[in-house]
């Protein structure tokens, strides 16, 4: 590639948003809050295999962290119920710590990861929790050996919903 | 129940500045209605504790009003905080996802066929139904409760199982304490505290049997890890993916914590569009910088839900009949009524309206 994007505003004001992909939810585990690990087809050019696995794993462990019971979460919900949830007025609960890690996460691997490949990782809490939002970008500055020639790409092609939910 | 009808077009000019473009006041009913039922609750109350409780308290009796007291506040603020609470809405999605693609998951070896949602553009999760007189899709739904003005759903379902407690507890106490006032003062000649009193504990016993029907039902509903709404609409009896036991299943509604907070969260989280032209996105801008150091964290548990400014608190003094009657309301209404007004932004669906819906 040409040239390389660190930086997260230059990567949204320079580049042209090609399409999006979607990391479906994976409910086999019941409604504990996990993502699909299967590679979806469309980044098989942009990134590797099993840095996107690693991403999503390490993602998955956050919020099975975040859902645990055990331990002091038990005693949180506990008390939370026992206070009438009133306690949650001057407490900052556990899964809102954790919510917190995964956005520092997120933002690091968009940094590291993400960016440099053109491609930028959405929090899932900006999507309600349902898909893990991964929009790709296309560089102007090689307009002439990307795929789409022209400059203004937006919204070209068809944005897939991901791949089929899991069978 | 009265039913309530469309909004006059006489009644616009004296609400609404004529500059402002014109508003629906198809919400301003439902809230009326939850205002005056916590209204109902605190005028109630204030004729309890100032007359057959104060009488009480002047002969010694000091145990009712240490009873009711507590039993009041907790009721009341559990009645407020439903009015407000968040039921676990998802805002609107993001316009690139396809409505043809087929999604099936399995929940616990249960397959769900993950329906499109023409309003909110997303494939709806397992259990999250759209509600036609909030215009928004809420996670784990169960009904939407008109004396409440407020969706049943993920976040707030043990606010609901709270509230139905407190209210069969108060209720219980006030007829219990009106009936020992009246004893205790049955030599005396009759007077404005015994009006008082009857007045009291005639609201008071006609709530408390189908208050505690649906606390039956709500307890029934927990330990089977069911919600009324899919009950409904489910054809027959099937395995249910999500009942984990008795106990978890307690725990999981009760104890158990709470995702995030969608409707604040995305609001702190947006990210600034940059060259993408998708052109709902560019009416908004986002309002926060691109690199938040962490998202803020409001109260988990309460989100007002009335963005313009009007936003009185319901009550749910009388949640058990508007449960019975609310149910086949949500089965009809399922399909999804016409006239629904336009979300308001793109990437959030706003709960400003709400259009009552009573026949």
């Amino acid at each position: 590639m040409a040239t390389e994007v660190h930086n997260l505003q230059e990567l949204r004001r320079s580049a042209s948003l090609a399409t999006k992909v979607f990391i479906q939810r994976d409910y086999s585990d019941g409604t504990v809050c996990q993502f699909q690990t299967k590679f979806p087809p469309e980044l098989d050019s942009r990134i590797e295999r099993q840095l996107f696995e690693e991403t999503v794993k390490t993602l998955n462990g956050f919020y099975a962290e975040a859902e645990k019971i055990g331990g002091s979460s038990y005693l949180e919900g506990c008390l939370a119920c026992a206070t009438a949830y009133f306690i949650f007025l001057c407490m900052e609960t556990h899964y809102e710590k954790v919510l917190k890690k995964i956005s520092r996460y997120i933002q690091e691997q968009n940094e590291k990861v993400f960016a440099p490949r053109g491609l930028l990782l959405t929090d899932p809490v900006e999507r309600g929790m349902r898909v893990i939002e991964i929009s790709i970008y296309e560089d102007r500055c090689s307009s002439g050996s990307s795929s789409s020639g022209s400059s203004s790409g937006s919204g070209s092609s068809s944005a897939g919903g991901g791949g089929a939910g899991a069978r | 129940m009265t039913s309530h009808p469309l909004p006059d077009d006489a009644v616009t000019p004296v609400k609404e500045p004529q500059q402002l473009p014109e508003i629906p006041l198809s919400w301003f009913f439902p809230s009326l209605f939850a205002a005056f039922n916590v209204s109902l609750l605190v005028f109630l109350s204030g004729l309890f504790f100032g007359f057959p409780c104060r009488w009480l308290v002047q002969n010694g009796e000091w145990v009712f009003p240490a009873v009711t007291g507590p039993l009041f506040i907790l009721t009341f603020f559990s009645l407020v905080s439903l009015n407000f609470s968040d039921p676990g809405i998802l805002h609107r999605g993001s316009v690139s996802e396809d409505p043809r693609t087929v999604h099936v998951v399995r929940v616990n070896q249960r397959a769900f066929r993950l329906e499109w949602c023409p309003k909110c553009l997303f494939h709806r999760p397992p259990r999250t139904y759209h509600c036609p007189w909030c215009n928004i899709c809420v996670e784990d739904f169960d009904h939407h409760c008109k004396w409440v003005n407020n969706c049943i759903g993920h976040r707030n379902f043990r606010l609901f199982v709270l509230l139905i407690l407190f209210l069969c507890l108060y209720s219980g106490a006030l007829l219990v304490t009106c009936l020992m006032f009246l004893i205790h003062t049955s030599h005396l000649p009759f007077s404005l505290d015994k009006a008082m009193a009857i007045l009291v504990a005639v609201p008071a016993a006609g709530f408390l049997i189908p208050l505690f029907l649906l606390m039956l039902i709500q307890a029934l509903s927990v330990s089977r890890a069911e919600r009324s709404y899919e009950s409904k609409c489910r054809d027959h009896e099937e395995y249910n993916p999500f009942d984990q036991g008795f106990a978890k299943n307690w725990y999981l509604t009760m104890c158990a914590p709470l995702g995030p907070n969608y409707m604040s969260e995305v609001v702190c989280l947006q990210r600034p569009v940059g060259t993408e032209r998708i052109q709902e996105k560019t009416k908004h801008p986002p309002p926060c910088p691109p690199k938040p150091c962490g998202p803020g964290h409001p109260g988990p548990q309460i989100q007002p839900r009335h963005t313009r400014g009007k936003g009185p608190p319901g009550s749910g003094e009388a949640a058990a009949l508007q449960e019975m009657r609310s149910l086949p309301a949500s089965v009809e209404k399922s399909p999804g009524g016409p006239r629904q007004p336009m979300a308001e932004s793109a990437d959030e669906a706003h709960p400003g309206t709400h259009r009552a819906r009573t026949t």
